[in-house]
């Protein structure tokens, strides 16, 4: 229970603490300054920061923390803000403690294969400081040119190469972390955990609610010797979504499964000019990886299936360069948003592969009856949706069909067997659906986990679990309308 | 639900469970679920909490309560094809057994652990309170990662009531090599090739015996063409080595072979265990032999069973190992053992089992 004595004004002597811990220069107080962290890729729900604050050690972090705890004053963790559901969202204000100031890759150990990194280090730059040593990191969400691996830790984040890879937790050794009481402590580490719970586990996807990282040992994979990387065509959804089930039931895991939708074609096809066709409703884009020598024939088992699901055409990436554009063209679709939208909202749902079909048409159906375009760009190897819909927040009609639409989709993912949140995490966005996917006793019992780690509810307030926002919290209070307001 | 004499209830329900938690009054005998523990405490039967809740093949997932025994599991998915990739000590565990046991043999270097499969979990804390993580998609982040903290968990937090899993397709062969190695330096050499390989082992273990004896074990699956070219590839790699054999040249006899080692790590002859990283498995190899020891190490994954004369190895093995973040543990560790062996673990085991209900 938080004590009834946090408050979201924080006072001049806390200021001047955290002055003295990072020094003026890495300290931001004044309002136009801190507008900028207002809210981070979920634009609906918005709330500046009392002062943002740039550590560049676990120390100085340790220190803030416990300036935080004297005070009484709430603390939320942040990295590039490209979180999708409002994870860093400052719930009544405090002290944002952003991590993008500790960016050092500490270590690379290619022999016993694993890096030490600082939270702040971007996904992609681990792996581009790889380049040339046959290893990579291998959880790779579309934003990893900017996001964070302290981020990624945060949310477990996934990517399109989860499907055969893993996702974040499954390669993460070991954490080095504040606790919300403002103590560094190890869990893990190269040789993975001791004789003791698998604590490192539970603390990546915890968002932010357990403490914040300040390092993080990570396994580094060896690049596959070779790729086959393919675009399939198709003229319906249904079909694609047959071919996506027909080829996991055919003992395949591919490295990569991605789906793209006529709306995200068109959108793509005008940004980067790849020659995707603009008629068909939707491509898959197939990736197999591995030893060169089985590659051919199971990229000709893939387009087999493909033809026989009712695909148009597979094309087969011819060079490096092919390859790279059409992966480009992937992992920047949400960019390409920007042409048929001034803002969009994404969902992260997610549902068992042979339900693809039903989910899809039951989006279409959404989209229509809510009159909001939306298009779909999403890891179908997995099930798990990115249905984007776009429409313009400074329009609070817009917004609230946009909630409302989103609130059917997710409830219709969790009608039929799956989740709500695959990779971008509940943050604040999703927490009224945390009743939907659990008991009470399902709750009582996370609640319970997260008092051991955060017994005073001071970090990271109002994420993750509805009773985040009970009892003695009633004074963290959202200043700017959110969610609820706008429905 | 019948019980005998307190000493054991046969539990054929989560209600079950629910039931006899909740009617231990306070300071009464101890609960477990394990088939080994304490005389005095009451171990739950869970034989009959064994069905196949649901098994979308298609989905590449399987439901299942957590007394169905590993043997009838695997039996289930061979009949699609499918493997939960996790090597099987013994096939008589349940499968709620196997999970909090955290066992694993030697395709963990290709495959991970059961922490990389588990994606739902039901159990019913010390509290009574019946409890769920995850769900049944292979991608899933809502809540807390409660799946991760249930393997391995020994009892811990809870009896593990229902477990969901994702799959994997059965490989097509597996195929398993063996090198005789000289000296510390060769292995040395021969663990630095595999490191960087052409090829991709999921198995990459080494035997050290007596009489200064090494032997590097290498396994390779995936389709015929791509087993036979990978072993063909290692001969080559490994040709500085000593004569090379065939372990087990199909899959079931590599399967079998994994579950033996496996089986090894389990049936009380190991006294140690280390965790390094990789590249000290050599010395932490030579350092074992030196003492009169054997050892069988999941040299990939740094992962080192120590039995026979280690009275005096821990000490050096620490010195060897920590300044690299590794650990010397106990081979077998009780559940009250491992509730004190780390305070971060106590305190999160305390909020499912406030009043120490799990022996």
């Amino acid at each position: 229970m938080v004590s009834s004595t946090v408050t979201s004004n924080i006072p001049d002597v806390l200021l001047q603490d955290l002055a003295q811990i990072v020094g003026s220069a890495r300290l931001l107080s004044s309002r136009d300054e801190l507008l900028v962290y207002e809210c981070d890729g979920y634009v609906v729900e918005k709330n500046v920061p009392d002062v943002v604050v740039f550590p560049q050690t676990a120390d100085e972090v340790r220190r803030i923390v416990l300036a935080c705890l004297k005070h009484n004053v709430p603390f939320v963790p942040r990295g590039a803000g490209t979180s999708l559901a409002g994870g860093c969202l400052p719930v009544g204000g405090g002290v944002m403690i952003a991590l993008t100031k500790m960016n050092e890759i500490l270590d690379i150990n290619l022999r016993d294969r694993y890096a030490v990194v600082q939270p702040g280090v971007v996904n992609l730059n681990l792996t581009r400081a790889l380049a040339g040593s046959g290893f990579h990191y291998a959880p790779d969400p579309s934003s990893q040119g900017a996001c964070t691996i302290g981020g990624n830790i945060g949310t477990n984040s996934g990517g399109p190469h989860t499907l055969k890879y893993g996702v974040t937790v499954n390669h993460v050794l070991g954490v080095e972390f504040v606790s919300p009481e403002g103590r560094i402590v190890h869990f893990g580490g190269p040789c993975g955990r001791g004789d003791e719970l698998d604590l490192t586990g539970l603390f990546v996807g915890s968002e932010g609610t357990f403490g914040i990282v300040t390092k993080i040992w990570v396994r580094i994979t060896r690049n596959p010797e070779a790729y086959r990387t393919m675009l399939a065509v198709f003229d319906s959804t249904d079909d694609t979504s047959r071919a996506i089930s027909n080829i996991i039931g055919a003992g395949i895991v591919p490295a990569a499964l991605e789906m793209m939708d006529q709306g995200i074609i068109v959108a793509l096809e005008d940004a980067f000019s790849f020659g995707f066709p603009l008629d068909a409703a939707a491509v898959l884009l197939i990736e197999v990886d591995g030893l060169d020598v089985g590659l051919d024939q199971e990229a000709q088992t893939i387009t087999d299936l493909c033809t026989e699901s009712g695909a148009r055409e597979v094309r087969l990436s011819q060079t490096e360069e092919e390859r790279a554009l059409l992966w480009k063209c992937r992992k920047q679709a949400f960019g390409a948003i920007g042409r048929l939208a001034p803002s969009y909202c994404t969902q992260d749902g997610v549902v068992p592969r042979t339900r693809l079909p039903e989910i899809l048409n039951f989006i279409a159906d959404v989209g229509k009856r809510y009159e909001t375009q939306i298009v779909n760009v999403f890891h179908a190897g997995d099930g798990n949706l990115h249905p984007i819909l776009m429409f313009d927040e400074r329009d609070r009609e817009q917004v609230q069909k946009v909630m409302a639409a989103s609130d059917e989709i997710l409830e219709k993912c969790i009608e039929l067997g799956g989740s709500v949140t695959g990779e971008h995490g509940i943050g604040v966005e999703k927490i009224s659906f945390m009743n939907r996917l659990f008991t009470d006793s399902d709750l009582n019992v996370m609640e319970d986990v997260r008092r051991v780690f955060n017994p005073e509810g001071q970090c990271s307030p109002g994420k993750l679990l509805p009773t985040a926002g009970a009892c003695g919290m009633e004074h963290i209070e959202r200043v700017h309308p959110g969610r609820q307001a706008a429905m | 639900m019948s019980s005998s004499a307190r000493e054991s209830a046969q539990i054929t329900s989560v209600e079950d469970v629910v039931d006899v938690i909740r009617q231990q009054p306070d300071g009464a005998q101890s609960i477990t679920a394990a088939r080994e523990g304490s005389a005095t405490s009451l171990r739950l039967d869970l034989r009959g909490l064994n069905r196949v809740v649901d098994y979308p093949a298609r989905d590449m997932t399987v439901t299942v309560e957590a007394g169905m025994l590993l043997s009838d599991l695997t039996d289930l998915l061979a009949s699609e094809n499918q493997q939960l990739p996790v090597d099987v000590a013994d096939p008589t565990m349940s499968v709620g057994a196997f999970v909090a046991s955290d066992l694993a043999g030697p395709r963990q270097y290709g495959y991970g652990t059961l922490r990389d499969y588990l994606i739902g979990v039901e159990a019913v804390d010390g509290q009574g309170r019946v409890f769920h993580a995850g769900g049944r998609v292979v991608k899933n982040v809502a809540g807390y990662d409660l799946c991760r903290l249930a393997v391995g968990s020994r009892g811990t937090i809870g009896i593990l009531t229902q477990l969901t899993f994702k799959l994997r397709p059965a490989p097509e062969q597996f195929m398993i090599g063996s090198w005789q190695l000289d000296n510390r330096d060769q292995v040395a050499d021969a663990l630095g090739v595999l490191n960087t390989s052409a090829t991709r082992p999921v198995v990459q273990d080494l035997a050290c015996g007596r009489n200064n004896s090494w032997t590097l074990i290498v396994g390779v699956d995936g389709t015929e063409d791509v087993c036979a070219w990978q072993i063909e590839q290692l001969k080559s790699e490994l040709q500085g080595a000593a004569k090379s054999e065939a372990v087990a040249g199909d899959a079931a006899g590599s399967i079998s072979w994994c579950s033996d080692v496996a089986a090894n790590q389990c049936d009380g002859r190991n006294s140690l265990l280390v965790r390094t990283v990789p590249s000290l498995v050599p010395d932490v190899c030579r350092t074992i032999m030196d003492h009169g020891a054997t050892a069988h190490c999941h040299a990939g994954n740094g992962i080192i069973w120590i039995s026979g004369q280690t009275g005096s190895l821990a000490t050096p093995l620490e010195q060897l190992v920590q300044p690299h973040g590794g650990h010397v543990l106990p081979a077998a560790q009780s559940a009250s053992e491992f509730r004190r062996a780390n305070s971060w673990s106590a305190r999160t085991i305390s909020a499912f089992d406030p009043n120490k209900v799990f022996a």
